[in-house]
C-alpha cells in the first residue's frame, strides 16, 4: 500500500525535490567562465606562436645575412680606389681584393659562358709581348673607351693604352655587380684561361691578364679554374665541394627518446590543491590532492624509446642557405604510472569504500566513519605514429677544411596514423582512452644541428642533434589538458649531390 | 542551475565543470536566443546538454556495471545514513550510477521522452525505458525503507 502510494507519486515527488534542490557553486566558477569569456577572442592556438617564432628568427637570420652582403664597399668607390695608386703596399692588397671581390659576379656569368676570368693589372709588363687581338675582342674592346674619355678619373687601361705607366699595384678594371660601367671602370670581356697571358685591344696596347692568385679573402674566396660556377658571395665552402644543380636529396634516422610537455588548466581548482599540477610543463613525481575528491594522486612520467625516419629533397638558394621538404615518419612515446591514493571509510562490514563511490562526499559519511586509504597503481605506455611533411629552412656555416655545421629550423605538418593514447581527466582524476578527442592533424616544429661529413663531392654525411616537437596538443576540443609530445634525438643522415 | 548541474554530476568538482562549461556556452550563444520561452528554460536545457556532452566525454554513461551490483554496492555503504529530509530524493539520485541518473533526471524530472533520451544518450528508446523502470524501483523501494526504519540522522549529527 505504501510503495504503491510512493509509485504514483514518485515523478511529482522527485520533481518538486529537484525544484527545491539548490546548491551554491563557488566563485571560481564565474572566474572561470569570466577568464575563457574574456581569453576566447584573443586565444592564439599555441603552434602558431611557435610557427610564428620560427619564421620570425629565420627572417632574421636571413636578414642579418643580407645586411653583411650589403654592408660590403659600393663597386663604386672601390672602382675610384683603384683608379689611384695605393698608398702603401698594404693597401693596395686590399684594394685589389676588393676589386676583384667587385668583379666576381660578372666572372660567374662568364665562367658559366665557358670564359674564365682574369684581372688586367700590369700594363707595362702586358706592352711587352703582345700577340694580335682576336676580332671578336677587338670590336669588344672598341666599344668601351667613350666611357674612360668621358671625363672623370681616367682609366687605368686607357693610360696604358696610351703607353703611360700604371702602377702594378692598381687593377685596371673592375666588373660592375649590375652590369653598370663605372667611371673608371671597364666591362672587360673573358678571354683567356692562362695566367700571365695578354690581352690585346684593338688600340694597339696590350694588356697582361693576371690570373687570381691565392690571397686573403676579404669576402669571397678564389675562383678555382675547375669551371664550376656558383654563387660567389656568402662564406662559401670550396668551390669544388659545390654541387652544380640545386636541387639534392637525402635520407636520414634519428633514434631518440620521446616525451611530453604537460599541463593542466583548472583555474577554480586551483586553490584548493597544494601545489598547482598545470602552470607548468611535465612533472615526473608530481604529487597534489584534490580535496574535493579527497584522492591524492601522484605522477611519474617517463621516457621511452622514439624514433624518426624520413627523405628529404633540398633545394639550395645559395652557399649558405637552403629550403627542404619531404617525408617523414616519426613514433613519439612516453610512459605515464599514475599513483592514486583515493581517501576512504570503513563501512561496518569493515571493508574501505570510496569517499566518492556514487555520492558526493559530502553526504555525511565521513563524519562519522573511520578513514582508509585505497591505493591504486595505474601504468600506460602511449604511443603516437605519425607522418609527417615537413617544411625547413637550412644554414650552413663553414669550418675550417671540408667539414660545415648546418643549423636548421621549420615546421611540419602531421597526420596521426596510429596511436594508443590515454588521456589524463582532471576532472575525474583519471584516464580515459576516446580515439575521438586526438586531433588528426598536428603542427610540429623542428630544430636541427648537423655536422656535415663530405664523403666524396656527391656523398655528405650528417650527424646531430634533433628536436622535433608537436606545437599543437594532441586533444582534440579538451582545453583542460594540453600535451605535446616530441622527440629529441641523434639525427643520422645521409645526402646526394648530383 | 547548479543543482540542475549538481543532479547529472557524480560530485561537486564535475558539477562545477558542468555549470563554467554551459555557462561559457550561454554567454558565447547568447545571440541564437530568439526569445520563445524563457531565458532560464533556455539556458537549463544547455546545462542539461553540456552535462550529458560531459558525461559521454567520460564514458560515464558507457560504464557497463550492473545496476543490481552498483545499487547493492551503494546500499552497503550507506547502510545506517539516512538522507536528510529536504534533499533525500536527491541524495538517492546522486546514488544511481550515471547512466541511470541521466534516465531518471531526463525523463522524470526534465520531461524529455524516452524516445528523445534514446537519441540524445545514443542508446535505444527501450533501453532508457527499461533503465528508467529498474531505477525508479529501486528507488521507490529505497524509500519505503526509509519511511519504515526510524531516522537516526539527527542521532549520528549528534555523535
Amino acid at each position: 500500500m505504501m510503495e504503491e502510494e510512493a509509485r504514483n507519486d514518485f515523478e511529482k515527488s522527485l520533481r518538486e525535490s529537484a525544484k527545491d534542490f539548490r546548491v551554491n557553486p563557488s566563485t571560481e566558477v564565474w572566474e572561470g567562465v569570466r577568464e575563457r569569456l574574456h581569453g576566447s577572442g584573443r586565444v592564439v592556438p599555441a603552434w602558431w606562436k611557435w610557427a610564428a617564432a620560427a619564421v620570425v628568427l629565420g627572417a632574421g637570420i636571413w636578414g642579418v645575412s643580407r645586411y653583411e652582403r650589403l654592408a660590403q664597399p659600393p663597386i663604386s668607390q672601390v672602382s675610384r680606389d683603384a683608379s689611384r695608386p695605393a698608398a702603401s703596399p698594404g693597401a693596395a692588397g686590399v684594394s685589389s681584393d676588393q676589386t676583384v671581390q667587385g668583379g666576381e659576379q660578372r666572372v660567374s656569368s662568364a665562367l658559366k659562358q665557358g670564359a674564365r676570368a682574369d684581372v688586367l693589372r700590369d700594363s707595362a709588363v702586358a706592352r711587352s709581348a703582345a700577340p694580335k687581338p682576336p676580332a671578336a675582342v677587338t670590336a669588344s674592346a672598341a666599344s668601351r673607351p667613350a666611357s674612360g674619355s668621358a671625363g672623370g678619373p681616367r682609366p687605368a687601361t686607357a693610360a696604358a693604352a696610351q703607353g703611360e705607366p700604371v702602377p702594378s699595384n692598381v687593377l685596371t678594371a673592375s666588373f660592375p655587380r649590375q652590369g653598370i660601367a663605372l667611371p673608371g671602370a671597364f666591362m672587360l670581356p673573358v678571354i683567356t684561361a692562362s695566367p700571365a697571358a695578354r690581352v690585346p685591344f684593338s688600340s694597339g696596347a696590350p694588356v697582361m691578364t693576371e690570373a687570381p692568385a691565392p690571397r686573403k679573402a676579404w669576402h669571397a674566396p678564389v675562383v678555382p679554374d675547375s669551371g664550376i660556377a656558383g654563387p660567389l658571395y656568402g662564406k662559401a665552402s670550396p668551390k669544388a665541394s659545390l654541387p652544380t644543380s640545386r636541387l639534392s636529396w637525402g635520407v636520414y634516422l634519428t633514434p631518440g627518446i620521446g616525451y611530453r610537455t604537460f599541463s593542466t588548466r583548472r583555474p577554480h581548482e586551483s586553490s584548493t590543491m597544494n601545489m598547482d599540477p598545470g602552470s607548468s610543463g611535465s612533472r615526473p613525481g608530481l604529487t597534489y590532492f584534490t580535496s574535493r575528491r579527497q584522492t591524492r594522486i601522484t605522477y611519474h612520467h617517463s621516457p621511452q624509446q622514439s624514433w624518426a625516419v624520413g627523405a628529404r629533397v633540398y633545394y639550395r638558394l645559395n652557399d649558405a642557405w637552403s629550403l627542404q621538404s619531404g617525408l617523414s615518419v616519426s613514433q613519439t612515446g612516453y610512459q605515464a604510472r599514475v599513483y592514486e591514493a583515493s581517501a576512504a571509510y570503513v563501512d561496518r562490514s569493515g571493508m574501505a569504500q570510496p569517499a566518492d563511490a556514487g555520492r558526493p562526499v559530502n553526504s555525511g559519511a565521513m563524519s562519522y566513519a573511520a578513514s582508509a586509504v585505497i591505493p591504486k597503481t595505474n601504468e600506460f605506455d602511449v604511443r603516437y605514429l605519425a607522418i609527417e611533411v615537413p617544411a625547413m629552412v637550412h644554414r650552413s656555416i663553414h669550418t675550417r677544411g671540408s667539414l660545415s655545421i648546418d643549423l636548421g629550423a621549420g615546421a611540419g605538418l602531421s597526420y596521426l596514423a596510429g596511436s594508443n593514447s590515454l588521456i589524463y581527466s582532471p576532472v575525474s582524476g583519471r584516464y580515459f582512452s576516446d580515439e575521438r578527442r586526438l586531433r588528426d592533424l598536428n603542427a610540429d616544429l623542428h630544430l636541427e644541428a648537423s655536422l656535415v661529413i663530405p664523403a666524396s663531392r656527391h656523398l655528405h654525411f650528417t650527424v646531430g642533434p634533433a628536436l622535433q616537437y608537436q606545437a599543437s596538443s594532441s586533444y582534440k576540443g579538451y582545453n583542460l589538458v594540453r600535451e605535446h609530445p616530441y622527440i629529441l634525438g641523434m639525427q643520422l643522415g645521409a645526402k646526394w649531390l648530383p | 542551475m547548479m543543482g540542475v548541474c549538481y543532479r547529472y554530476a557524480r560530485n561537486r568538482a564535475d558539477a562545477e565543470d558542468i555549470l563554467q562549461d554551459g555557462f561559457v556556452k550561454v554567454f558565447t550563444h547568447l545571440d541564437q536566443f530568439r526569445g520563445q520561452g524563457s531565458l532560464e528554460g533556455w539556458i537549463r536545457r544547455i546545462m542539461v546538454t553540456t552535462a550529458i556532452n560531459f558525461l559521454n566525454k567520460n564514458k560515464m554513461l558507457s560504464q557497463t556495471m550492473q545496476l543490481d551490483d552498483a545499487l547493492s554496492e551503494i546500499s552497503d555503504g550507506q547502510a545506517g545514513q539516512a538522507p536528510r529530509r529536504q534533499d533525500e530524493w536527491m541524495e538517492m539520485l546522486a546514488g544511481l550510477p550515471a547512466g541511470y541518473r541521466a534516465i531518471v533526471n531526463l525523463y522524470a524530472i526534465e520531461g524529455y521522452s524516452h524516445k528523445e533520451i534514446g537519441t540524445m544518450l545514443g542508446i535505444a528508446e527501450s533501453t532508457s525505458r527499461s533503465q528508467y523502470a529498474r531505477a525508479k524501483a529501486h528507488l521507490i523501494q529505497k524509500k519505503t525503507k526509509q519511511v519504515e526504519q526510524p531516522d537516526t540522522s539527527q542521532l549520528k549529527d549528534d555523535r
